[in-house]
């Protein structure tokens, strides 16, 4: 990779694709910190989206990126990379979450229900995550489909697009990966 | 850790609490279910949805009365900071506005991962262009239509409230054809949320500087009426706003994205001046339009008599451009001061047409007119972000500024200078801000009276005005004098009657609060007697006043009197306003506290029930106002000897109160204290001071408790003696003693005072002064039922008395 220009999105998509691991990082990098340019969102003018719903989250963090001419096959290879990205984030916000909640703050009753409702939720997924990585080891495939699915909000047609698989595939790794988190769950 | 297999769906990780509550800047959606409930209501169905909200037909989940709501379920998350800040400040200012042709606010709040809810009226009716295309409605009463919108929406704006999102579909015509607005202040309540105007707004509808992302005046408000009339009137369809609005924003890449204007083609069909009408009120410049919603009004009001419209004379326009050419200002600040003046109008025209057309004329004067414009002006553009970093000014600091602006400006021009000061004053006396309504007040009336040619109805004004916020003991002479020469200045004037009435009542309370009781009386007597004459017995002014003499009659205890004119001023407003009406309400109670306090037990009874039924019916069963009855309830059964019964209801009033937050705070000290007076009658002495102590913790009630802590501190002290510890007793009392310091000498609450004196030099040995305190109080304390139990602590102090008596040598 030529370290004096800076490659398109579009560019180390292609790189990152062919098993580049830099390339890979970049665009991580670049997603992770666009989802939380998002998150910081503020003052913007008319005429953007309307109500972005979870899956617009992510396509509008590589409309953001990309800043020209979407291509097909890019697009879909990010948003696997930005379904890594989202769990990161998420995981990152659950683990500080929980941290603060057993920390300096564990002399005060907080009652406040919104706390004990992130807590609780920030909990769940740290729980979900560790299984996850269990399953990461004995079926990759189930793993990737999770993250799409469910850190990302992607829909079948688009993580099978993602993850270069058939949507019915999709369907039932996603059917199965669940049943198998659902059952852990219970353990 | 289990895990929910339902969590397990598709993007379950973004709508969990957690990443909500950490993106409170991105709408994430999640819909309801019919059953779910959101607050006190329970969701029936979706009615429709938006951009940015689904609206659900619900209805009330708790208590066995209905109510079905129009609750309005927010595409976003809010920050749980900004949000607590906005439902505070603004919540109150929007359940306060109360106008025919707005749907009023019911409630609304946050769930707990933070979602945004409101809950409005529920209008059966249909948007304003179904209406209209259904009844192929002619052009006239199109446009009556839009007059009325225009008086719902001055009305809104004199009290600076602008509603930001006027669209078809926020405009319903009901079934006897009146329009009623939705949605007032949500779009300002969402765009200070930080959820941006993009997501709030609708395009279509959208005004220029909306589009560009400007604070937002009653200009925008203006500009989107006009539309809405546009569409109305078919200059532009539906499909057309469109088209309208997003030629320009995939235009050229230099122009700024935006409306373009109303062209030629699309107004040839109309008359000449009622396209002028349209082309000022959608005009791209803020400073174009009309200056307030009631200019609107009035020109298409003018267009309807065949008379000449002022859009086409050039003149207002022609003057509004030189003034902003002479002073450059902030386009939107300008608009804005306008309203204000025409709030100003307003509030004199809902008082009557005559004062109106005073007020007009008044304003005519083109050049006091423009300096009080000028003046405003300036206050609003400092206002605005662009001269902050971005920071928006509250309407509190642009008034501070403005006040402050006063004492340098205008000097040269008295009546122009008396009218700003005024109009600042009544802005801070509606904000509840005493002193600086009083400052403001004080140097209009002594402007006006200095100028020979002032406005005696503007002096008669400021005079009421003023002398309603004198109430320290220094000044109540003063605010004496002031009302009587505001009395004076209303004359026999038929359109200030109920005014005059008004003023007649402050001066019964004034002369009260000084002790002159007889005086009092001989006011409200009188001032009843004028209301009957000049607006009829049947007058909702005319009960209050009969109301006011009821209460000062039962003070000097002509109870039989008192109770017969409360019961009057009762049926006359249950008659007038109806039963569920919270002034009825309360007369319902006020009947029934006189009938407890002299024993009739039996007719309290059946007021009481039926007041409570109206409560929980007005406000449901959680609210402050339905504990209010609670309190009542409880008083009632205290004084009956039912003390078990009093304990749960008053504990249940706390409750509510504690839940409700500020609102229910300052109702918290009084059921504290009857909760102390409960525990005390079981001697429960331990639980007795608990409560009594609560109820004067300074963070939950603030620094001045006033009467009721002398009542609080008094109740403390007499535990303290009966739990045997004297000297925390005595220091208590003198807490008390000091809290009462400025309570009439004859207030019955000093005769439990004089015993509880008693005690103490009893127990410090000095016979003689426990003596004269027990005096005091036999003399103080009415005959009444309601003062049984402090009778019963005198009969345990004469009791000591006579020990001492038997032991002494």
């Amino acid at each position: 990779m030529d370290v004096n220009s800076t490659p398109s999105l579009t560019e180390l998509l292609a790189l990152a694709r062919n098993g580049d691991r830099a390339a890979y990082d970049r665009v991580f990098a670049s997603a992770y910190t666009e989802l939380q340019n998002l998150a910081r969102l503020t003052r913007r003018r008319l005429g953007g989206a309307a109500t972005l719903n979870t899956t617009g989250l992510v396509h509008e963090c590589y409309l953001r990126l990309i800043k020209g001419r979407p291509d097909a096959a890019s697009a879909d290879h990010f948003l696997a990379i930005a379904a890594q990205a989202m769990r990161h984030l998420l995981i990152e916000m659950a683990r500080a979450r929980v941290a603060q909640k057993r920390g300096g703050d564990a002399e005060r009753v907080d009652l406040d229900e919104i706390d004990v409702a992130q807590t609780r939720d920030a909990e769940e997924l740290l729980a979900i995550d560790a299984l996850l990585r269990s399953l990461e080891r004995e079926r990759p495939q189930q793993a990737a489909v999770v993250e799409c699915r469910f850190f990302a909000g992607l829909s079948d047609e688009e993580t099978a697009a993602a993850l270069s698989l058939s949507p019915r595939t999709v369907q039932r790794e996603w059917a199965k990966a669940r049943d198998w988190l659902a059952e852990q769950g219970q353990a | 850790m289990s895990i929910d297999r339902d969590r397990l769906r598709t993007g379950g990780a973004l709508s969990g609490a957690l990443f909500r509550g950490a993106l409170p800047n991105i709408a994430l959606q999640r819909e309801l279910e019919s059953g779910d409930v959101i607050g006190p209501f329970r969701i029936v169905q979706e009615l429709s949805r938006g951009g940015m909200a689904i609206v659900y037909l619900a209805e009330r989940a708790d208590g066995e009365f209905s109510q079905r709501v129009a609750l309005k379920w927010m595409a976003v998350s809010a920050d749980r900071a900004t949000a607590e800040v906005l439902f505070r400040r603004e919540r109150q200012t929007l359940a306060g506005l109360e106008h025919p042709g707005i749907a009023r606010l019911i409630d609304g709040g946050r769930t707990s991962d933070a979602m945004l809810w409101f809950a409005m009226e529920l209008v059966d009716g249909e948007s304003i262009d179904a209406w209209c295309r259904s009844r192929d409605a002619s052009p006239a009463q199109r446009l009556r239509l839009a007059i009325a919108l225009c008086e719902a929406l001055a009305f809104a704006h004199a009290q600076l409230l602008i509603h930001r999102d006027i669209k078809p579909a926020n405009v319903l015509v009901d079934q006897q054809g009146r329009i009623k607005l939705l949605d007032f202040g949500i779009a300002r309540l969402a765009d200070q949320n930080d959820l941006l105007g993009n997501f709030a707004l609708t395009p279509r509808y959208a005004s220029p500087e909306q589009w560009r992302g400007e604070s937002v005046t009653v200009s925008s408000d203006i500009y989107q009426t006009g539309l809405l009339l546009a569409t109305l009137l078919d200059v532009l369809t539906a499909q057309e706003t469109t088209l309208h609005v997003t030629a320009m924003q995939n235009g050229d890449a230099g122009l700024e994205p935006g409306p373009a204007p109303l062209n030629n083609a699309q107004l040839a069909h109309l008359p000449r001046d009622l396209a002028a009408i349209l082309r000022r009120a959608t005009a791209l410049d803020p400073a174009a339009r009309y200056p307030g919603m009631a200019a609107l009004a009035d020109d298409i009001a003018r267009f309807l008599a065949r008379r000449p419209v002022a859009a086409r004379s050039g003149g207002t326009a022609y003057r509004f451009g030189c003034l902003l050419r002479r002073q450059p200002v902030a386009v939107a600040g300008v608009v804005l001061a306008t309203a204000l003046l025409a709030t100003f109008g307003w509030r004199l025209a809902v008082e009557s047409e005559v004062a109106r057309q005073q007020a007009s004329r008044a304003t005519a004067q083109a050049a006091r007119a423009e300096s009080v414009l000028e003046f405003l002006s300036g206050l609003f553009a400092w206002a605005t972000p662009q001269k902050h970093r971005g920071e928006e000014k509250t309407v509190a600091e642009a008034l501070a500024y403005g006040v402050e602006q006063l004492r340098d400006s205008v000097k040269d021009q008295p009546a122009t200078r008396a009218q700003l000061l005024y109009m600042l004053g009544q802005v801070y006396s509606q904000r509840r801000d005493r002193e600086r309504s009083r400052a403001l007040y004080s140097e209009a009336y002594e402007l006006l009276h200095k100028d020979p040619a002032s406005d005696p109805l503007l002096l008669a004004e400021t005079a009421y005005g003023l002398a309603a916020q004198l109430s320290d003991a220094k000044d109540r002479e003063r605010s004496l004098a002031l009302i009587d020469e505001a009395m004076a200045l209303y004359g026999d004037r038929p359109e200030k009657a109920e005014r005059r009435i008004h003023a007649w009542r402050l001066k019964a309370i004034r002369l009260n609060q000084n002790g002159k009781l007889d005086q009092a009386i001989a006011e409200n007597r009188a001032a009843v007697v004028s209301a009957t004459e000049r607006l009829g017995r049947e007058n909702v002014a005319t009960a209050r006043a009969i109301h006011d003499l009821s209460g000062r009659l039962a003070e000097a205890g002509q109870d039989d009197e008192a109770l017969a004119l409360k019961r009057e001023g009762y049926e006359i407003l249950k008659r007038l306003e109806g039963v569920d009406h919270p002034d009825t309400s309360l007369a319902a109670v006020g009947v029934a506290g006189l009938l407890i306090d002299r024993g009739d037990y039996a007719q309290a009874d059946a007021l009481i029930a039926s007041d409570g039924e109206v409560r929980l019916r007005l406000w449901g069963e959680k609210h402050p106002e339905f504990a209010r009855h609670l309190y009542l309830v409880a008083s009632y059964r205290l004084q009956i000897g039912k003390t078990e019964e009093a304990l749960a209801l008053v504990r249940q009033a706390i409750a509510i109160n504690e839940a409700n937050g500020a609102m229910g705070r300052t109702a918290l000290s009084l059921q504290y204290e009857l909760l102390g007076r409960a525990e005390e009658r079981r001697q429960d002495f331990a639980a007795s001071l608990a409560a009594y102590r609560h109820g004067q913790e300074p963070e939950l009630f603030g620094a001045k408790l006033g009467w009721d802590g002398g009542e609080l501190a008094l109740g403390e002290a007499r535990v303290l003696r009966k739990l045997g510890w004297p000297d925390d007793a005595d220091a208590e009392l003198k807490h008390a003693t000091e809290l009462w310091r400025e309570l009439p000498a004859q207030h019955p609450s000093r005769g439990a005072l004089a015993i509880e004196h008693g005690f103490a030099a009893l127990a410090n040995g000095k016979v003689g002064a426990a003596r004269e305190q027990a005096a005091r109080a036999r003399t103080l304390l009415p005959a009444r039922p309601a003062y049984d139990a402090t009778r019963q602590e005198l009969a345990a102090l004469d009791a000591r008395l006579a020990q001492a008596d038997a032991s002494a040598p």
